[in-house]
């Protein structure tokens, strides 16, 4: 549930000057544990664009989740390069309203921001920290200890740092995309071809099976069936089952016309692609989701079906101040 | 009633708390352990790191009951040492005498699935145990580096997940040798750790072998589960016969 609230703040000097009366930007609900303030947002805005949180200082967060591209994967890349460029296995998600949703991360290894990001701090194919050297890094920084004693009236730790990371990822939220304003009241948002194929999305092709709610994820683990084997366990890389191999957690299509490649990882290039998959009922994978299923989607169909899934994309995303690097 | 008040303020006396200390001393075979650890492949190790959280700590008299220890604890150790006096746990438990003392290397189930990130030390995301991509804890995180030919790599070695919470029983209620008498003033117990017994066999009854890619980086998997058996084995009460750990429950 979205919260406004009005605070009182003195001039921080965190880079961004915090006005003296402030608003907090529209965000996901915080924990109790971790709640919003305009300097923690400010603060774990500063960390996300910062590559001193990775071993070579030429990684940051925003290095794979972009802001131009709804914070995924830069345009056309199926995964980002980390620490000297060494690559990883999965396509960086989306963290629009990441705040949301509960299982984080294509595996759901995740329950909530905070321990999502220790995750690629600390894997050696993207910033390669240990815990300990996060600490150490920015404990050593000019500036850092001062604005992590102003936030959080002590040093650099891991845990403040991954809460003021969650605090500004809290803050990317968007929802102002044709079909909110369609589902709001207004006609004229949407297309008869962008309309016929949201029939399509919430009829013939059953896409809304899985793509539900208002972010369109269930939230879930599915074996969509991109492959006959699949090298990456997805899910069993936890549970160590053999009926999770090849499950991966339902992405938002929120801003999917704007988030390309697609899949875990990457491979597929386009919508089309993506849709002809499912039309042709995808891989003889053992652990396949029932539902998949030739969809028996004429061309028309799958063209439509493409045009509605554009609909979901806020293209002010990427124009947003509050979302830039602040300079 | 003054002599009422007296008797029973007496018997409570003996029901008082009294500090119990676990005393850990690393070793490696039956020297002191230094750092250095050399595998069944005869490879060797220069340890950089070694964490494990022990808990469940538990005192058990003669007729197998037990007296629980409440607490937990992380040791953590650098390359640096020292391996020898580890504090490894401290508690308070009733004074008396006890048959041998239980605990766990790992940290509780009701504790191993919270959000690290709400948690204070040693449970927080800064003590460097919290696995972020898996469920639960590292129980036990060993790391170090290995050189082999010309070229030297990182190992590391982590245990966790609750099928592997290493329950070691130093009690046997057969044997008054393991006899732990916990006075008003408290009690410490020494016990050991050989370090060699971690890298001691491999999986399939082979060597731990560090030139197999599978011995680099453990997280979980077979090789996990090796450590887990390896080190069922490892702990003793000083100067007393070798520990039994419960077998482990592949489906915990």
């Amino acid at each position: 549930m979205k919260r406004f609230l009005t605070v009182l703040c003195s001039l921080t000097g965190l880079g961004s000057a915090v006005a003296l009366l402030t608003t907090l930007p529209v965000s996901a609900p915080a924990p109790p544990e971790n709640p919003l303030t305009p300097e923690k947002i400010a603060l774990g805005k500063r960390l996300f664009f910062d590559p001193v949180l990775s071993r070579d200082r030429t990684v940051s967060c925003s290095s794979c989740h972009d802001p131009q591209h709804a914070f995924a994967d830069p345009a056309g890349q199926a995964i980002s390069p980390g620490v000297q460029g060494r690559l990883g296995r999965r396509n960086a998600i989306s963290l629009i309203n990441a705040g949301d949703r509960g299982a984080l991360t294509w595996s759901g290894a995740s329950p909530n921001l905070e321990t999502q990001a220790v995750i690629p701090m600390t894997d050696h194919a993207e910033l390669d920290l240990t815990i300990e050297e996060v600490v150490t890094r920015l404990s050593a920084d000019p500036q850092y200890p001062a604005l992590f004693q102003q936030v959080f009236r002590s040093a650099p730790s891991v845990q403040n740092t991954v809460r003021a990371l969650a605090s500004f990822e809290r803050t990317l939220e968007s929802r102002n995309a044709p079909y909110d304003r369609y589902q709001a009241g207004d006609a004229a948002a949407f297309t008869a071809q962008q309309a016929r194929g949201m029939d399509l999305f919430f009829g013939k092709a059953d896409c809304f099976h899985c793509h539900t709610g208002r972010d369109f994820s269930d939230g879930r683990a599915h074996n969509n069936a991109i492959q006959l084997f699949n090298p990456d366990l997805g899910v069993a890389e936890r549970t160590e089952l053999e009926g999770d191999v090849g499950k991966f957690v339902t992405p938002s299509l929120r801003n999917v016309g704007l988030t390309a490649p697609y899949m875990h990882d990457g491979s597929f290039k386009t919508l089309q692609e993506v849709v002809r998959h499912y039309n042709e009922g995808g891989e003889p994978n053992p652990n396949a989701d029932g539902l998949i299923r030739p969809l028996g989607l004429s061309a028309t169909e799958t063209d439509d079906l493409v045009a509605f899934l554009k609909t979901l994309d806020d293209p002010s995303i990427a124009g947003n101040p509050a979302f830039q690097e602040s300079r | 009633m003054r002599t009422l008040i007296l008797l029973a303020s007496l018997s409570l006396t003996s029901a008082f708390a009294a500090p119990v200390t676990l005393n850990l001393n690393i070793m490696n075979g039956t020297q002191p352990f230094n750092g250095a650890l050399t595998t069944s492949a005869g490879q060797t190790i220069q340890t950089t790191m070694w964490q494990m959280y022990i808990s469940n700590v538990a005192l058990v008299r003669g007729d197998g009951t037990e007296v629980a220890v409440p607490g937990l604890n992380l040791i953590k150790l650098d390359g640096k040492g020292p391996f020898q006096n580890i504090l490894a746990f401290k508690g308070d438990a009733p004074a008396g005498e006890y048959r041998g003392i239980r605990f766990d290397v790992g940290v509780p189930r009701t504790l191993n699935h919270v959000d690290a990130s709400t948690q204070k030390e040693p449970l927080g995301l800064d003590a460097g145990m919290f696995w972020a991509w898996n469920p639960g804890y590292i129980f036990s995180r060993y790391e170090g580096k290995v050189t082999i030919g010309n070229q030297t790599t990182d190992v590391y070695l982590h245990m966790g997940e609750d099928k592997r919470r290493l329950t070691v029983d130093l009690a046997d209620t057969m044997k008054p040798g393991t006899a732990i008498s916990v006075g008003a003033a408290g009690k410490t117990v020494n016990i050991s750790l050989d370090a060699s017994k971690m890298v001691s066999s491999g999986v399939n009854s082979g060597k731990f072998d560090l030139s197999d890619a599978q011995y680099l980086q453990v997280h979980g998997g077979p090789v996990a589960d090796q450590l887990y058996l390896n080190l069922s084995g490892a702990f003793s009460l000083t100067g007393a016969p070798q520990a039994s750990a419960a077998p482990m429950d592949m489906g915990k």
